[in-house]
């Protein structure tokens, strides 16, 4: 055996040093972008009474008004985007990982397709639900958010349950049914647009784009606890799907309790992204291109990969808000537009860039 | 003196799927320091023997124990110290560093070690393998031959963290010299040799009947999902035992006179 | 810049808002007094406030004010009424917001509430009624109530004009209100819709009554209703051509309407608006359909 290593057990210092380091890279790049988004917005205020504003200025009278603009609007909606996008970045690689397959991510387990059919039918039917009801007044807000939330996680445990066979769960089954539930839940939204007359149409079109406009503490505290745990769990659960890269058999000869990491996963992704949905709307593309932008750029070891996907998540979701706030201001585009507009140059420019230094 | 508990038994193993048998009846054990080496044709069950003694498939009949506890009892975390898998080949599901490869090994059952104990570990073990080289290189760019040899390295960090769990520690080898050239094939069996003289109890699929006359302990032939035949080197390797388990009809000689046994290829010319 | 008087006032009460305590919100709010700066959110909203001469007090409006032409060139506009943003609008520094009902998406309207600014909902009832009550509710909302109460006073009468030519019709006849027309999806105005509102004060039927709200139509139902006459939506300068909608095999070309060529097009806000154009809206429509009505 020849050897070729020398001053050998150096290697992997460094290799720790730099995930410290991009870690805190990114962490410092998130909170460059939340105070770019508590900064700037439709409402002018300079930098120096917004430095007041958060360092506690805000009982001075002559900073109320941008007190009440930074803490009761952008404060709630820059953390709004830095959870919903840690949280939809992160499912999207948990799913990746999982699924063993670089095109997961939520929407192709249903959760899309189950929250923006459950959408549908509470701006298309919610109305008429009503009269038949017989109760007057417009449909109360919360039930569009509570239906697209069960909506995403009713998509997701069905698919669970279909792919789960005497206790052992087929990610290739759930995957292909996920696809074709995606295939039901499209056309039976297809079906409800159809009916629906000019306004629902509008009301679902920009449903379906996302906004974290209307962001408030409450709507905050609302949807926390159910965002929280995927991103509380991410330390734990870096070296199962590391091991799960390798297959199911080789992580569970490396000790993986390979079941108990499918439900764990599944269920944290249901939670947190059905929350994100009934927050912000359908937002593609995050939970799909964050993972694949950093594994082009810090490789694919999840212990790195999840925590970097949740504090570049949240970046991406906010720099587009701040975005969607003032290209048009003072109107608002829909944030997945932005989101894809945005993202989708990079991750190409990062493939193709990738492509020609490494591949033959 | 006692007779010690055997690291591995398997007693009337069957595994069926649907109508057909890939294992029948079949029972062996595992001692502390040996190598066994599982021949047979294609089909014959060996890959599906060696996932019911990893505990990864359940037996329909039988069953298999780490020393006294049925493994269907022991947890995957504590199996993962007990003992170690080398797969026939791995493909990765997304692009991980030969390093990063190596250490899924560590990780998790090497809990208690040190961050200067996992460097050395990892470090030994990609050297034994021979990639230290290509630690810091794409595993999926690598060929088949040095992709074995990083998922041995793997396996190697495996054993080495569990270790600190268990002294009594089982090896499965499938194939593991399949895609390597013959150095490669000699420096990877050296080295189970090595963990054999350590005390590690090792069974391995090989196809190389040469191979496996020079480093077994003990030959195991499977034909058929039944154990047809069990024994040294010397006492399988026959001429009458070759032809009937594998159908051709190649000499067996050996080196020196009365020494070990090798197995001669040789154009099967049509009458 | 200047500070609108108010802010002290608008803060505290935001303050309080978001310190959890609950607030009265109804449906009409009234301006504090001195209210300067109006939000005006919704096409007839907006009409109406420029009718009653409080242009230059609206600072914001919205992508449906869209007359008089003026108000989206000269004001900022803050996107789509059911989907504003609360600091958009909240950066036009209004001291109140004038919106059609449809206002949103709610926790917006929250929002801008909790800062401080007062929202009045509009409502928006597609009858006679529903126009002169917008009027001078309106005008009560921004402190012209003089000038609402005569304008009201004229629509009223022109309604009234309205009523009496109607009553010259004889056999009246059927329409049918088409909102869109895309991809085979024949989008229609069926009854208690604006459209409905609309053609029942020209004097006609609605050949969707079997339709509620805006819904798409299938071919064979617009076939069995057999309008008379067919009125589109012109947006922009082209209006929509007799001999495209009407096109031989088209569904529309089998209906009575196709055999008489009566198909009019009239701007959207004005014929569904319900602000003060819509008796103008009314008599051109009823105009378009019974050409020989005495029309004095």
């Amino acid at each position: 055996m020849t050897e070729s290593g020398t001053g050998r057990s150096q290697r992997l210092v460094p290799a720790q040093a730099s995930t410290l380091f991009v870690l805190l890279g990114l962490a410092a790049l998130a909170l460059g972008a939340a105070l770019l988004s508590i900064g700037v917005g439709a409402i002018p205020i300079s930098p120096l009474r917004v430095i007041a504003v958060l360092t506690g200025g805000a009982d001075d009278p002559g900073l109320a008004r941008d007190a009440l603009v930074i803490q009761g609007i952008r404060l709630p909606r820059t953390l709004l985007g830095l959870l919903v996008g840690a949280a939809l970045a992160v499912s999207g690689a948990l799913m990746q990982g999982l699924f063993r397959n670089p095109l997961a991510d939520p929407a192709l387990v249903g959760v899309s397709a189950g929250a923006g059919l459950a959408a549908a039918c509470v701006i298309v039917l919610g109305d008429a639900a009503l009269a038949a009801f017989a109760v007057a007044g417009p449909l109360p807000f919360w039930v569009l958010p509570i239906g697209a939330f069960l909506g995403s996680l009713g998509a997701i445990l069905g698919l669970y349950l279909i792919a789960t066979r005497s206790g052992r769960t087929s990610v290739a089954t759930m995957l292909l049914a996920g696809i074709a539930l995606a295939a039901f839940g499209g056309a039976m939204t297809g079906l409800l647009v159809f009916a629906s007359d000019d306004r629902q149409l509008r009301d679902l079109t920009f449903w379906t784009l996302g906004s974290l406009g209307g962001a408030s503490w409450t709507k905050l505290a609302a949807i926390a606890p159910a965002i929280l745990p995927v991103l509380v769990a991410v330390p734990f659960l870096g070296r199962g799907l590391n091991a799960l890269v390798l297959g199911e058999a080789e992580a569970f000869h490396l000790g993986v309790p390979v079941e108990r990491l499918k439900r764990a996963i599944i269920l944290l992704v249901a939670v947190s992204v059905g929350a994100s949905v009934a927050a912000a709307g359908i937002i593609g593309f995050v939970g799909l291109v964050v993972p694949h932008m950093l594994r082009l750029v810090i490789g694919s070891e999840h212990r790195r990969l999840l925590p970097a996907c949740a504090f570049l998540g949240g970046t991406l979701l906010v720099l587009a808000d701040v975005a969607a706030r003032l290209v048009v201001r003072p109107a608002e585009l829909p944030i997945g537009i932005v989101t894809a507009l945005i993202g989708s140059p990079v991750f190409l420019w990062l493939l193709l860039g990738r492509s020609r230094s490494f591949d033959a | 003196m006692p007779e010690p508990t055997p690291l591995l038994t398997a007693s009337d193993l069957a595994f069926q799927t649907g109508e057909s048998r890939l294992v029948d009846g079949v029972s062996l054990s595992v001692e502390a320091g040996t190598l066994q080496v599982v021949v047979g044709p294609n089909g014959a069950g060996k890959s599906t023997l060696l996932r019911l003694l990893s505990g990864e498939l359940a037996p329909t009949r039988g069953q298999v124990a780490y020393g006294l506890e049925p493994v269907a009892a022991i947890p995957a975390w504590r199996l993962a110290g007990l003992r170690a898998v080398l797969p026939q080949s791995a493909r990765l599901a997304f692009p991980f560093s030969v390093a990063e490869v190596a250490r899924i090994g560590l990780d998790g059952i090497g809990r208690g070690l040190s961050r200067q104990d996992k460097a050395a570990i990892l470090d030994d073990a990609l050297g034994t393998a021979d990639v230290l080289h290509l630690a810091e290189r794409p595993y999926h760019r690598l060929s088949g031959g040095e992709q074995a040899r990083v998922q041995f390295a793997r396996v190697l960090c495996q054993l080495a963290a569990g270790r600190t769990l268990s002294e009594r520690q089982v090896l499965l080898l499938d194939e593991p010299t399949a895609s390597l050239d013959l150095r490669h094939q000699s420096a990877i069996l050296d080295a189970v040799d090595l963990l054999r003289r350590d005390g590690v109890g090792v069974v391995a699929i090989l196809h190389d009947l040469n191979l496996a006359a020079a480093y077994a302990d003990r030959l195991l032939v499977l034909k058929e999902g039944r154990l047809v035949a069990g024994g040294t080197p010397s006492e399988i390797l026959r001429d009458d035992l070759i032809a009937e388990v594998f159908g051709v009809r190649w000499p067996v000689g050996r080196v020196p006179p009365g020494g070990q046994p090798f197995i001669l290829p040789r154009k099967d010319v049509a009458p | 810049m200047t500070r609108s008087p108010t802010s002290r006032r608008a803060v505290l009460a935001g303050l309080l808002a978001s310190a959890g305590l609950p607030r009265i919100a109804g449906a009409a709010e009234i301006a504090p007094t001195g209210a300067r700066r109006i939000a005006s959110l919704g096409g007839a909203v907006t009409e109406t406030l420029y009718r009653l001469g409080a242009a230059d007090r609206i600072v914001a409006v919205d992508t449906t004010s869209l007359f008089p032409a003026e108000a989206m060139r000269e004001k900022p506009n803050v996107g789509y009424l059911r989907a504003l943003s609360a600091e958009g609008l909240l950066s036009t520094r209004p001291d109140i917001v004038v919106a059609a009902e449809g206002a949103g998406p709610p926790d917006v309207l929250a929002l801008v509430r909790e800062a401080g600014v007062p929202i009045s909902l509009i409502k928006e009832p597609p009858t006679p009624e529903g126009v002169l009550d917008k009027i001078t509710t309106i005008g009560r909302i921004v402190g012209l109530e003089d000038q609402a109460a005569g304008l009201a006073k004229e629509i009223g009468a022109r309604f009234a004009k309205l009523g009496g030519t109607r009553a010259g019709i004889k056999s009246p006849a059927k329409a049918l209100v088409i909102l869109s027309l895309a991809n085979g999806r024949i989008m229609v105005g069926g009854r208690n819709s604006s459209a409905d509102g609309i053609l029942t004060l020209a004097g006609l039927q609605n050949a969707a009554s079997e339709i509620e709200g805006f819904k798409p139509m299938s071919d064979e139902a617009i076939v069995a209703a057999a309008p008379d006459a067919v009125v589109m939506m012109r947006n922009g300068p082209e209006a929509p051509g007799r001999d495209a909608v009407f096109a031989p095999g088209t569904v529309l070309g089998r209906t009575p309407a196709a055999q008489k060529g009566r198909l009019v097009a009239m701007d959207g806000l004005y014929l569904l608006g319900f602000g003060p154009r819509t008796p103008d809206a009314a008599r051109e429509l009823m105009r378009a359909v019974y050409p020989d009505l005495a029309h004095d």
